[in-house]
C-alpha cells in the first residue's frame, strides 16, 4: 500500500507507514537531522526536523510523523526555519563555544546545521552550561559530556541494535546524561557504534586523538572474521586515523566489533616485520626493515633479493634431494583469494606437491566434510542474513555474540522481531541470555543431544516425509541408529534434561523454517564430522534445507577462510572444489597453468606436521600462518617445525612459527593490499589498500609471484584483478564476478555468468550429489576424559576482545590495553574446591604440557569443565590440547581434554 | 467481615490524604473508644473525602431516622464530647463544629437550626455527582458500592454491544477530563476499530500538577468507582488487561484500589469471565514513581514498559500504537468515574449532565481551599468568590493559577470565563487538571512566574532540545529581571524564547511550559516593567542594587 502526498509542490508515493523525513528524502529535499538515525526508532528530541504541515497548528517533527495521504508537506516555510533556528541556539548554549571535541572528531553534524541556518557566534539565548566532566578512562572511547546534544542515539544503538544496553538516560532535564548503570565508567563491549554516530563528537576514539585530520577514506573489508564488514579506513599520511562502519553492506550495515573499529593499528607495533621499528635482540638494538635470514640462534636482515634466493634455493634443493612430496605449504585464511590462489599453484604447479593444507583444518575441516557428505559442497547453505527469515535458530557450539559479533546483531534482531533460539553450549554464555532453550551439555557429548532430538522427531512425528522421499536417501539407517538415543538416555550422556531435549526437538520440528548455525564447539572433536552429519539429518528429516531461513551453516572463522578454502588451500582439490584425482579436471588447469599438476591426494595439516616430526617432510613454506599456537600441542608442533630442513615463514610478525624460520619475508596487512576476501556467506568483497606497507616490507602477491618465478614457474600478473579474472576462468562458480561489478558491492557465488545476481541460498532444488543424504550416526565420547590424575575437563576458544593467537589483537593499543593476559575460566565451586582467589595464578597441567594463568573465577563454566582461550602465546591452550584426530576429516579434539589444576607455586 | 445492621447508628470519620494529615487518624482512635465505652451498637466507619479540605478532619454521625450531620475541624481531644452530646438527648449542636446536615432523604425528621448542606456556600454552588459518594460510603465496601447503585453499569454495559457502549459514551459527549479534552467515546472508537486485537486500557491517576488533588479524592473516597469506569472501557474497546496508573506518593489511594480490586476478583467481578460473562479482564495497579511527566500519556507508557519516562510524538496515537506497540486507551479517572455514571443510566439527560461537570481543586490563598465539582459553565468568579469564599485573611485577589502551571494565570477581569475546556483554552489558559491556585496581592508575579517556570524546568524530561534548554534559559532571564539587571529589550528576548519552548516542544508539558512566563507577561506586565525598573511592586523580590 501506497500514499501520495505533497512536499515542497511535488508530489511523492511513498510505502504506507514511512515518515515524513522518509518521504521528504524520498522527494529529494534535504531535512536536517541531529537525534535520527534509520536503524533505531525514531526518536523527536532534536526538533531540527520540523516542518510545517497545512491544516495543522504547530510545526511537525518529520521523523516521527507518519504520512497521510494527501498531506501537503513544506520544508522550506520561513516561520518554521526561524523555529529551528531558535532550537539549534538553544542547543548551542548548552554546548562548548570552541568545541575541542567537534574539532577533534571531525565530526560537525551540529555546527554543519548551525552553519546551514547561518547561526553566527552570538546567541541570544546564551545561559549556563552542564558541567560534566570528560570521561577518559578505558582505551577505546572518551566521552565527553559537555559536548553531547542529547540527541539519544547512542543509547538507543545500544539498545535496538546492538542489544547490549551498556548506557541509558540518567536524570532529566537539563541535568539529562548518558550513563553507564549507576553513573560509573563505561565498562562495555566497546564495539564503537556510538562514536561513529554522535552526531556532536561529545562520543570521540581514544586512539585518534592527538592525529591530524584525515585526508582520505578508503572502503575496504575488514581482515578479522568471516563477516566480512564493510569499513572505511581513514588515512592521514600513511597513518589510520580512525575505522568508521560502511552503510549498506549487507554484511554489516553500519555496524563493527571492537577488533574491526579498534584492532587496525597493529600493523604500526614496534614488532612490525618489515618495519622501522623491528629490532633484532636487546644486544644490539639494531632497527631493521628487511627479510630476516636464520643465522645461529638468531637472525640477521638481508635484502629481498638475497632473502627470494635463498627461499628459491632451499625449497629446490629439498625437491631436487627428496622429491617434490617432501615439500609443503600452508596458505592463509587471512590473506586474499588471489594470494591463496597463487600460493596454491606455485606449491601445486611450480614445486608439484599437494601438501597443502591450513588453518581451516582446525577450525571447520568437520564442517566442510560433514556438508560434503550429506549435501555435495562444503560451505554454508544459506548466510548470516537468513536470521531474520529463520522461524528458529538452532546455534550448536557457536559463541556467535564474542566470534562474530556483528552477525549476531541480525540473530538478535530476528530474535526481538520473533524468531525462537535454541543453544546448545555447555557454557552459559551471552547467547543462553538470548535463548528460549539452554540445552547446557556436557562438553563432547554433541552427537547424543543431537540424536536424542532426532529422536523425539521421528517418534512425534515430526519429520517431512514427503522431503525425506522426494529429496533424500539413507533415511531409514539414520532413523534406526537414532532410535535407541530416547531423551532420557541421551540425558544420561550430556548432563541435559531430557524434557529440554523434547523440547529444542519439538520447537526445531514444528518451526516452519529452522536454520542451524554451528561453530567449531561441534566441530573441533574426534566426533567433529559425525557431529556435522548429525545435523545434517535434522535438517533433511524435517525438510530444512533449500529455502530461505534454514539449512545448516558453520560460521565460519576468519575473514577469508571461505576463500581460502574456495581457491583450495587443501590437500585433495583444486579451486572451487574441483577433485584433483580427476583427470578432466587436471587437464583444465593444465591448459591454463601451463603447468603439470601432481596427480595424488596431499597431507592435511596434522598429517603434515606428523611427517615433520617423522621427517618425511623436509621444507614447509608457511604463508600467514601461526600453527605454533593454533595447533593442538605447542610442543608437538615446534619439534615438528623445528625437525624441518628449511621453513619459510611470510607474516607480518616474527610469530612463535615465525621464529623458527630459516626465512622470514615481511608481508603486509590487510589494509596494506588489494583483492578480495570471501565471507562466511559466500560474499566476495572486494579488499583496497588503505596504507603503504612499510619500507622492509612488500605485498604478498608480489612476494608469491617472486619466489614463483625463482623456483622455475613464470608469474607477472599485473595486480590481483588479473589473477581474479584467472580464477573466474577455472572456476565457473565466480565466472560472472568481476572486479567491476564488486564496486557496486559484494556478491555471493554460485554467480556463473554477469548477469546473474549472485546466490543468498543453496540447494533450492536439487543437491550437486543428487539426494541429500542422510548418515548413520553413533555416540563416540571424546578421547580424553578426565581422571584421577587430570580431573578437570578444559575446553578451549575465543573472547569477544582477541582473535586467535593475539598476534594482530594483543599488537593494538587499545585492545592489548584492555585485555592483557590470558585466564582460565573457572567455576566458583571448582574454586572454591582448590582454594583459589580471584585472579590467583593457576598452574593447569595435561599430559602434553603445562601453563600458568590467571583463575576467572566465573559460572559461565560448568562446575568440572574449565576454559581457555587460545589467544596468549604465554599462557597457550594448545600447549594442553589433544591432538587426537577426527578419522574422516582430520580436525584435531581441540574441544575436550583432561587436566589438572593447582594454585602455582610462589614465585 | 461481618457487617452490622443498618439500623445501627454510625459514625464516619474522613480519612482522605487531607483528613489524615489533619490528623483523622487520631480522631478515629478516640472515636472507637467513645464507641466502645458507649454501651450501644454504633458502627464506625472510615470514609474518603468529602472535599471539606478547609474544615478536616471531618467526622459525620447518622442516627437512623435523623439526617446526617457533618462536623468539621474535630480533634482528637474534643471528639468524644461531640458525640456525647450527639447521641445524647440534646442532639447536636447548632454551630461551633457543625456544619450541617444532609437532608436529602426526605423520610429523615431534619435536626431543627441546623443548616442543610445544600444551603451551605460551599455546596451551594455544587454539582456533586462524581464526587457523590466521597466522603459518604466506605470505600473499602463492595456492598456499599453496589447499594448506591455501583456495578450496575458495568452490568448494563455487558449486556449491550460494545459499539453501543461506545455509542452510549459518544452521545453523552463525554471529553476527557485529563487536560486533552478528545471525546471519549472517539478515543474507544479509534482503539476498537484497531486491526490489532491485543488492546490494552490504562487509568491515568498520575496526578502531578501542583494545587491538584481531585483525581486523588476521586481514588480514595471512591475505588471502585473508578475500577468500574475502567472496565467499562476495557469492553468497550475490547481490551482484556488494563492497568491503574498512580503515583506511589498516593499510598492512601493505591490501598484503597488495591483493596477494591482484590474485593472484586474474589466476588468474579475481574479475572475470566467477569460478571458470569464470557468476558475475560485482568485489572492491575502500577505506580509511578514520581515524575511529572508520566501523567503524559505516552510517558506513562513508556514507563509501563519499563523504559524511562519520556513522551513519544503524537501521532500515532496510543489508542493506535500505544503500550507494547498495541491500541491502548489511556482514560483520565475522572474520565472514567463520570463513564460509570453515564452507562448506569438509561436517562440520557442524566448522562449528559455526568458529562458535564467538572472536578476542581481550590487551593492557595482561598478561604475554603477543597476539592468542588461544578457544571462546566459555571464561572470562575463563581468558583472562587462563590464555593471558595474568596481570598483568604484580608489580602485582595491578584491572580489564579488554572490547570496546573500549564494554564498560566489569570487576573481578576477574566474570572467570569466559565470553567470549560473550550472557553478557558480560547483566551490562552486550559482547564486541565481542574486545578486552581489562587494568589493574593502580596505576591510577585514575575517571582511567581520564576517558581513555576522552575517547577517546569525541573519537571522536564530532557527529551527535546526547545523543552530541556528553554526552561532553563527562562529561568535565568528572570533571575535577570527580579534581580533589577534586565533591560527591556530581554522582555522581547523572553517573548522569543517563549515562543520556541511553545511551538518547538514535542510534548503537551512542553509546549505548556512557558505559560507561566506568558500569561505573567500578558496580564501583569507591570510587575515586570517595576522590575526593569528597579523596584518589586510587592517588596517580595531583592531587585536592584540590593540584588545579587
Amino acid at each position: 500500500m501506497t500514499v501520495t502526498l505533497s512536499i515542497d509542490g511535488v508530489s511523492v508515493r511513498v510505502p504506507a507507514g514511512s515518515t515524513l523525513l522518509a518521504a521528504a528524502r524520498a522527494a529529494g529535499r534535504h531535512v536536517p537531522t541531529l537525534c535520527h538515525d534509520p536503524k533505531t526508532k525514531p526518536f523527536g528530541g532534536c526538533r531540527a526536523c520540523l516542518v510545517r504541515v497545512e491544516g495543522e497548528a504547530r510545526p511537525v517533527a518529520a521523523c516521527t510523523r507518519p504520512v497521510a495521504g494527501g498531506m501537503v508537506v513544506r520544508t522550506d516555510d520561513a516561520a518554521v526555519r526561524a523555529l529551528v533556528t531558535g532550537i539549534v541556539q538553544l542547543q548551542l548554549s548548552d554546548h562548548p563555544e570552541h568545541c575541542t571535541a567537534c574539532a577533534a572528531s571531525g565530526h560537525t553534524e551540529l555546527h554543519d546545521l548551525a552553519a546551514a541556518l547561518g547561526i553566527g557566534a552570538d546567541n541570544p539565548f546564551a545561559g549556563r552550561r552542564r558541567e560534566q566532566p570528560t570521561e577518559d578512562t578505558n582505551p577505546f572511547i572518551i566521552r565527553d559530556f559537555s559536548a553531547c546534544i542529547a540527541c539519544g542515539k547512542c543509547i538507543r544503538i545500544c539498545d535496538e541494535v546492538r542489544g547490549v544496553m551498556a548506557i541509558n538516560w540518567q536524570g532529566r532535564g537539563f541535568g539529562l546524561k548518558v550513563a553507564a548503570p549507576f553513573d560509573d565508567v563505561l565498562d562495555c563491549e566497546f564495539c564503537g557504534h556510538c562514536v561513529d554516530i554522535c552526531p556532536t563528537g561529545a562520543l570521540r576514539e581514544k586512539l585518534a586523538e592527538g592525529l591530524p585530520a584525515p585526508d582520505r577514506a578508503v572502503k575496504t573489508i575488514c581482515g578479522y572474521c568471516g563477516v566480512g564488514c564493510g569499513m572505511l579506513v581513514q588515512v592521514a599520511g600513511n597513518r589510520v586515523v580512525r575505522v568508521t562502519a560502511e552503510h549498506g553492506n549487507p554484511s554489516n550495515d553500519g555496524a563493527l566489533c571492537v577488533k574491526g573499529k579498534f584492532g587496525y593499528d597493529f600493523g604500526d607495533h614496534p614488532d612490525r616485520l618489515g618495519g622501522t621499528g623491528l629490532k633484532l635482540g636487546a644486544t644490539t638494538g639494531e632497527r631493521v626493515a628487511a627479510p630476516l635470514v636464520r643465522d645461529g640462534d638468531g637472525f640477521r636482515p638481508v635484502s629481498w633479493d638475497e632473502a627470494l634466493d635463498r627461499v628459491a634455493q632451499g625449497l629446490l634443493g629439498i625437491k631436487r634431494a627428496h622429491g617434490p612430496r617432501a615439500l609443503a605449504g600452508f596458505p592463509s585464511a587471512k590473506c586474499t583469494n588471489e594470494e591463496n590462489y597463487l600460493f596454491q599453484k606455485l606449491l601445486r604447479a611450480g614445486l608439484e606437491t599437494n601438501h597443502i593444507d591450513h588453518c581451516t583444518r582446525l577450525c571447520h575441516a568437520a564442517s566442510t566434510k560433514g556438508l560434503q557428505m550429506a549435501f555435495g559442497t562444503g560451505a554454508m547453505t544459506n548466510a548470516t542474513d537468513d536470521f531474520a527469515l529463520a522461524d528458529v535458530v538452532f546455534a550448536v557450539g557457536t559463541n556467535t555474540i564474542e566470534n562474530h559479533p556483528v552477525s549476531a546483531l541480525k540473530l538478535k534482531e530476528a530474535i526481538r522481531k520473533g524468531t525462537r533460539l535454541i543453544v546448545a553450549d555447555p557454557r552459559r554464555i551471552e547467547m543462553v541470555e538470548w535463548a528460549d532453550i539452554w540445552l547446557d551439555l556436557q562438553p563432547g557429548t554433541n552427537a547424543a543431544l543431537l540424536l536424542g532430538m532426532l529422536h523425539v522427531i521421528l517418534a512425534e512425528g515430526l519429520a517431512d516425509q514427503a522431503f525425506i522421499a522426494a529429496r533424500t536417501e539413507g533415511f531409514d539407517d539414520a532413523a534406526r541408529a537414532a532410535a535407541r538415543y530416547t531423551p532420557e538416555f541421551a540425558a544420561r550422556i550430556t548432563g541435559v534434561d531430557p524434557q529440554k531435549i523434547i523440547d529444542a526437538a519439538r520447537l526445531y520440528g514444528r518451526a516452519g523454517n529452522a536454520a542451524i548455525y554451528n561453530g567449531m564447539g561441534i566441530t573441533q572433536h574426534t566426533s567433529g564430522t559425525d557431529n556435522m552429519l548429525c545435523l545434517t539429518n535434522l535438517a533433511l528429516a524435517t525438510g530444512n534445507v533449500g529455502r530461505p531461513g534454514t539449512g545448516v551453516n558453520p560460521l565460519r572463522g576468519q575473514n577469508n577462510v571461505q576463500g581460502s578454502c574456495d581457491m583450495a588451500g587443501v590437500p585433495a582439490e583444486l579451486p572451487g572444489y574441483q577433485p584433483i584425482l580427476d583427470p578432466a579436471v587436471r587437464a583444465k588447469f593444465t591448459g591454463v597453468w601451463h603447468a603439470g599438476i601432481p596427480d595424488w591426494i596431499g597431507k592435511t595439516l596434522t598429517e603434515i606436521t606428523d611427517a615433520a616430526l617423522a621427517g618425511e617432510i623436509k621444507g614447509l613454506y608457511v604463508l600467514g600462518e601461526n600453527p605454533v599456537l593454533s595447533d593442538p600441542d605447542v610442543t608437538k608442533t615446534t619439534a615438528a617445525l623445528g625437525n624441518l630442513d628449511f621453513l619459510v615463514v611470510q607474516d607480518i610478525f616474527l610469530t612463535e612459527t615465525a621464529k623458527l624460520a630459516h626465512v622470514v619475508l615481511p608481508g603486509t596487512t590487510f589494509l596494506e593490499k588489494d583483492g578480495t576476501f570471501t565471507n562466511t556467506d559466500r560474499r566476495v568483497q572486494r579488499v583496497r589498500a588503505a596504507l603503504a606497507p612499510p619500507e622492509g616490507a612488500l605485498r604478498d602477491l608480489d612476494i608469491i609471484q617472486a619466489v614463483a618465478r625463482r623456483v622455475g614457474l613464470p608469474m607477472d600478473y599485473d595486480g590481483p584483478e588479473a589473477v581474479w579474472n584467472e580464477i573466474r576462468q577455472v572456476w565457473p562458480d565466480v565466472a560472472g564476478i568481476g572486479y567491476r561489478r564488486l564496486e557496486e558491492g559484494g556478491i555471493q557465488w554460485p554467480c556463473p555468468a554477469e548477469d546473474h545476481p549472485g546466490t543468498p541460498f543453496l540447494y533450492a532444488d536439487t543437491f550437486p550429489i543428487g539426494r541429500g543424504r542422510f548418515h548413520p550416526v553413533e555416540f563416540i565420547p571424546p578421547r580424553e576424559l578426565p581422571d584421577t590424575d587430570y580431573p578437570y575437563m578444559l575446553t578451549t576458544g575465543r573472547w569477544l576482545l582477541h582473535y586467535h593467537t593475539g598476534s594482530m589483537t594483543r599488537r593494538s593499543r587499545g585492545i592489548g590495553e584492555a585485555l592483557p593476559e590470558g585466564f582460565v575460566e573457572i567455576h566458583p565451586d571448582d574454586a572454591a574446591a582448590l582454594g583459589l582467589a580471584p585472579d590467583q595464578p593457576v598452574t593447569v597441567r595435561s599430559r602434553r604440557g603445562t601453563i600458568t594463568v590467571r583463575a576467572l573465577i566465573s559460572p559461565r563454566s560448568r562446575p568440572g569443565v574449565v576454559f581457555i582461550p587460545f589467544h596468549f602465546a604465554e599462557a597457550a591452550a594448545n600447549a594442553l590440547t589433544n591432538t587426537a584426530l577426527d578419522e574422516k576429516c582430520k580436525i584435531p579434539e581441540l574441544k575436550v581434554c583432561a587436566v589438572h589444576i593447582a594454585p602455582a607455586p610462589e614465585p | 467481615m461481618q457487617r452490622p445492621p443498618d439500623n445501627y447508628p454510625r459514625i464516619f470519620v474522613g480519612t482522605g490524604s487531607c483528613g489524615l494529615a489533619a490528623g483523622a487518624d487520631a480522631v478515629f482512635e478516640a472515636a472507637k473508644r467513645f464507641v466502645r465505652g458507649a454501651g450501644q451498637d454504633i458502627h464506625l466507619i472510615r470514609t474518603g473525602c468529602l472535599g471539606m479540605c478547609h474544615r478536616e478532619p471531618v467526622v459525620e454521625v447518622l442516627i437512623p431516622g435523623r439526617p446526617r450531620v457533618i462536623y468539621g475541624d474535630v480533634t482528637a481531644d474534643g471528639v468524644a464530647e461531640l458525640l456525647g452530646r450527639h447521641f445524647s438527648p440534646v442532639g447536636p449542636e447548632a454551630a461551633g463544629h457543625t456544619v450541617g446536615q444532609r437532608t436529602a432523604d426526605a423520610e429523615s425528621l431534619p435536626y431543627p437550626d441546623i443548616l442543610p448542606i445544600a444551603l451551605h456556600p460551599f455546596f451551594a454552588g455544587q454539582a456533586p455527582l462524581l464526587l457523590a459518594r466521597c466522603g459518604v460510603v466506605d470505600p473499602h465496601s463492595l456492598v456499599d458500592y453496589e447499594a448506591s447503585g455501583g456495578y450496575s453499569a458495568i452490568r448494563r454495559a455487558l449486556g449491550m454491544h460494545p459499539k453501543e457502549v461506545i455509542a452510549r459514551v459518544r452521545r453523552s459527549g463525554l471529553a476527557g477530563r485529563g487536560g486533552g479534552g478528545m471525546l471519549t467515546g472517539d478515543k474507544w472508537a479509534l482503539a476498537a476499530a484497531q486491526r490489532d486485537t491485543e488492546r490494552y486500557v490504562i487509568a491515568n491517576g498520575d496526578e502531578g500538577d501542583p494545587g491538584a488533588f481531585s483525581d486523588r479524592t476521586l481514588m480514595e473516597g471512591d475505588p471502585h468507582a473508578v475500577i468500574e469506569g475502567l472496565m467499562i472501557a476495557a469492553y468497550a474497546t475490547g481490551a482484556h488487561r488494563g492497568y491503574i496508573y498512580t503515583r506511589a506518593a498516593y499510598a492512601t489511594a493505591l490501598h484503597r484500589l488495591e483493596v477494591a480490586i482484590a474485593f472484586c476478583r474474589k466476588r468474579g467481578y475481574l479475572g475470566e469471565g467477569i460478571f458470569g460473562t464470557g468476558y475475560d479482564l485482568n485489572l492491575h495497579i502500577r505506580k509511578g514513581s514520581g515524575a511529572y511527566i508520566c501523567g503524559e500519556e505516552t510517558a506513562l507508557i513508556a514507563t509501563l514498559e519499563g523504559r524511562g519516562p519520556m513522551p513519544e510524538e503524537k501521532p500515532p496515537l496510543p489508542a493506535v500504537k500505544g503500550y507494547l506497540g498495541h491500541p491502548t486507551v489511556v482514560n483520565n479517572v475522572e474520565t472514567l468515574v463520570a463513564v460509570s455514571h453515564i452507562v448506569g443510566t438509561e436517562d440520557d439527560a442524566l448522562a449528559a449532565l455526568a458529562a458535564k461537570t467538572k472536578l476542581l481543586s481550590l487551593s492557595g490563598a482561598i478561604a475554603r481551599p477543597g476539592a468542588v465539582e461544578v457544571p462546566m459553565g459555571t464561572s470562575l468568579r463563581e468558583v472562587i468568590f462563590g464555593i471558595g469564599g474568596g481570598v483568604a485573611g484580608d489580602r485582595r485577589f491578584k491572580a489564579v493559577l488554572v490547570g496546573g502551571p500549564d494554564g498560566g494565570f489569570l487576573p481578576e477581569h477574566l474570572l467570569d470565563t466559565p470553567v470549560s475546556f473550550a472557553a478557558l483554552s480560547r483566551i490562552g489558559s486550559t482547564l486541565g487538571s481542574g486545578a486552581l491556585v489562587v494568589v493574593d496581592d502580596s505576591t510577585c508575579m514575575v517571582a511567581l512566574a520564576r517558581y513555576f517556570e522552575q517547577f517546569e524546568a525541573d519537571a522536564s524530561c530532557g527529551k527535546c532540545t526547545p523543552c530541556r534548554v528553554g526552561t532553563v534559559r527562562l529561568v535565568e532571564r528572570l533571575d535577570r529581571i527580579i534581580a533589577g539587571h534586565a533591560t527591556a529589550a530581554e522582555l522581547d528576548t523572553l517573548r522569543d524564547l517563549c515562543g520556541v519552548v511553545r511551538e518547538g516542544s514535542l510534548c503537551g508539558l512542553g509546549r505548556a511550559a512557558p505559560n507561566p512566563v506568558t500569561s505573567a507577561l500578558r496580564h501583569f506586565g507591570d510587575d515586570f516593567k517595576a522590575h526593569l525598573e528597579g523596584y518589586c511592586p510587592t517588596g517580595a523580590c531583592t531587585t536592584g542594587e540590593d540584588a545579587p
